[in-house]
């Protein structure tokens, strides 16, 4: 199993997804750290990111669960906004975000390690 | 009675800026187009920094523009110091250049410009009708993704590029193999060029300077003179004419040249340089029966469209040039002195100017093209609202105004600075 990780190690809120890739070993799991969504095209692709609002390590499987703001700018076509696009396109069937929060808790990575042991 | 037009939210551009506009007895009397971004302080940051650690700084002011930036800090540093970048360097400094430029020019076009003219909120909203077009600017930026990230050594805010050199360069193999995904995607940039010639633009021309570099050999992007069609004078001479200046009511500033503001971007590089376009872009255009030079601001779009033919046509030519030589990064001659880097950048001229003393830098100076564009968008904005009045529908003034500057694909954050507007009649 693939799974794409998002995230800016200079942002302290948005790193955790990639300390915990580095952090995992997990048999038949690879992290793969992306910086453009090109990678996700024509995939059913598993994400790992982390996600303001929530508190717990949770699966999303609905896009629609994400808030859509105004595309004023290129530097809002966020993730949601790829995502919907590309949905809406045929390019993406069914997708698995594995979201965590901006901030660690104990027991994470457990909760992670559940979340994909499901998925496989 | 005074009217008075808010325009507190321009949307669908780079960052924010709002428009105030006051109109007495249908005469302007006021028309403020202005930034409110918070200051950037870039050339600030930059400052007792070491002179290789410029573009790795500035390259932060945008992440759409970050090889721009990251190429002309480097360009100037280099012509500060001595340093004569080699062919290859030169080449893969224009591969970057030509990537960074279709991803933009695709992003900008189909999911900013268009929905405007076809009535649509958001490319999204497009999909049903336009589902091949909205494809096709997603691999368009794809290609330009996978050029910056195969010679800058990753998406945005390049790594391998340096003062002097590249850390890593592209295989050729590689890099060839892209060429083959540009030479299918020609097809759907003229495509692109097709369908930007067929929409109805706002019936206006503008009479300015329109400012390029120009160079002998080739449609000009990082040398060259600076030349309009009365003015040409050397990059290093730019503060002789051009003039910044600061406004109460805009955090971005302005620039002018002789008092008068002047146009930078895709129009004035296509009126200045026509004949150095790729024989296919000039070719798209002759079939469009779009003539240049042109002084209709609004033809912006279309010209950013042909762009995307010539870019895809210079990755073809410079990939097959590149020889993937093994070289060193060049060290400085001189540790001391002053370099100007003007380049052409997807929204136009881009200025980077560094004062270096003993390998540090001491004074820095960045001039956006937004920051250029922002006069003449102020001041067409104040010269077409006596005839957009007749409109008499606000939400349709605005839509045309909103067209207009998204016709200059401004840049809001990185001009160190969305639009409001804000109408007052009286």
């Amino acid at each position: 199993m693939i799974i794409h990780v998002l995230g800016n190690e200079f942002l302290k809120e948005d790193s955790l997804a990639l300390k915990i890739a580095d952090s995992l070993k997990i048999n038949n799991v690879k992290f793969i750290k992306i910086n453009t969504f090109d990678d996700l095209m024509k995939t059913h692709p598993v994400i790992l990111d982390v996600c303001k609002g929530i508190k717990k390590a949770s699966l999303i499987t609905d896009i629609d669960e994400f808030i859509s703001r105004r595309t004023a700018t290129v530097h809002d076509m966020d993730f949601g906004f790829f995502l919907k696009l590309n949905k809406s396109l045929g390019n993406i069937d069914e997708i698995n975000i594995i979201a965590i929060p901006l901030e660690s808790y104990e027991g994470i990575n457990q909760d992670i390690i559940k979340i994909i042991e499901e998925l496989k | 009675m005074t009217h008075t037009i808010n325009l507190n939210h321009i949307t669908k551009i780079e960052g924010h800026a709002k428009l105030a506009i006051e109109i007495e007895k249908n005469k302007v009397k006021k028309c403020e187009l202005s930034s409110i971004e918070g200051s950037r302080y870039f050339e600030g940051l930059v400052k007792g920094k070491k002179y290789f650690e410029a573009h790795e700084i500035t390259s932060r002011i945008c992440g759409i523009c970050s090889c721009a930036h990251t190429v002309a800090a480097n360009t100037a540093v280099e012509r500060a110091l001595g340093i004569e970048p080699t062919h290859q360097t030169k080449l893969l400094n224009k591969l970057l250049m030509l990537g960074e430029r279709i991803r933009s020019h695709a992003a900008h076009l189909f999911f900013l410009a268009l929905p405007d003219y076809l009535g649509y909120e958001s490319a999204i909203a497009m999909l049903p009708k336009y589902k091949n077009e909205v494809q096709s600017a997603l691999r368009m930026m794809k290609a330009g993704n996978e050029i910056v990230r195969l010679v800058g050594g990753r998406d945005m805010h390049p790594v391998a590029a340096a003062v002097g050199g590249y850390r890593n360069i592209p295989s050729k193999e590689k890099l060839m193999e892209l060429v083959e995904s540009i030479k299918k995607l020609k097809l759907e940039a003229n495509a692109t060029v097709e369908l930007f010639s067929k929409l109805k633009l706002y019936d206006y021309e503008h009479k300015c300077e329109f400012f390029s570099l120009q160079d002998s050999k080739e449609y000009a992007m990082l040398e060259g003179p600076l030349v309009s069609e009365k003015s040409k004078f050397e990059q290093h001479e730019y503060l002789d004419y051009f003039k910044e200046y600061h406004s109460k009511y805009s955090t971005a500033n302005f620039v002018v040249k002789d008092n008068k503001p002047y146009m930078t971007g895709a129009l004035a590089r296509m009126n200045n340089n026509f004949e150095m376009l790729s024989e296919d872009a000039k070719l798209a255009v002759k079939k469009s029966g779009i003539e240049f030079p042109n002084l209709n601001p609004f033809t912006n779009n279309f010209c950013q469209a042909v762009e995307l033919i010539h870019c895809m046509d210079e990755v073809i030519k410079h990939s097959v040039d590149y020889e993937e030589i093994e070289e060193h990064i060049l060290k400085p001659v001189t540790n001391t002195g002053r370099g100007v880097a003007a380049i052409e950048v997807p929204r136009g001229i881009l200025f980077h100017d560094y004062t270096i003393e003993d390998g540090t830098i001491i004074k820095a100076n960045i001039i956006t093209p937004t920051a250029q564009n922002l006069k003449v968008m102020e001041d067409e904005i104040k010269e077409m609202l006596p005839s957009l009045l007749k409109l008499k529908d606000e939400e349709k003034i605005n839509l045309e105004i909103e067209k207009l500057i998204r016709a200059y694909d401004p840049c809001f954050s990185c001009s160190s600075h969305f639009l409001e507007v804000k109408w007052k009649k009286k």
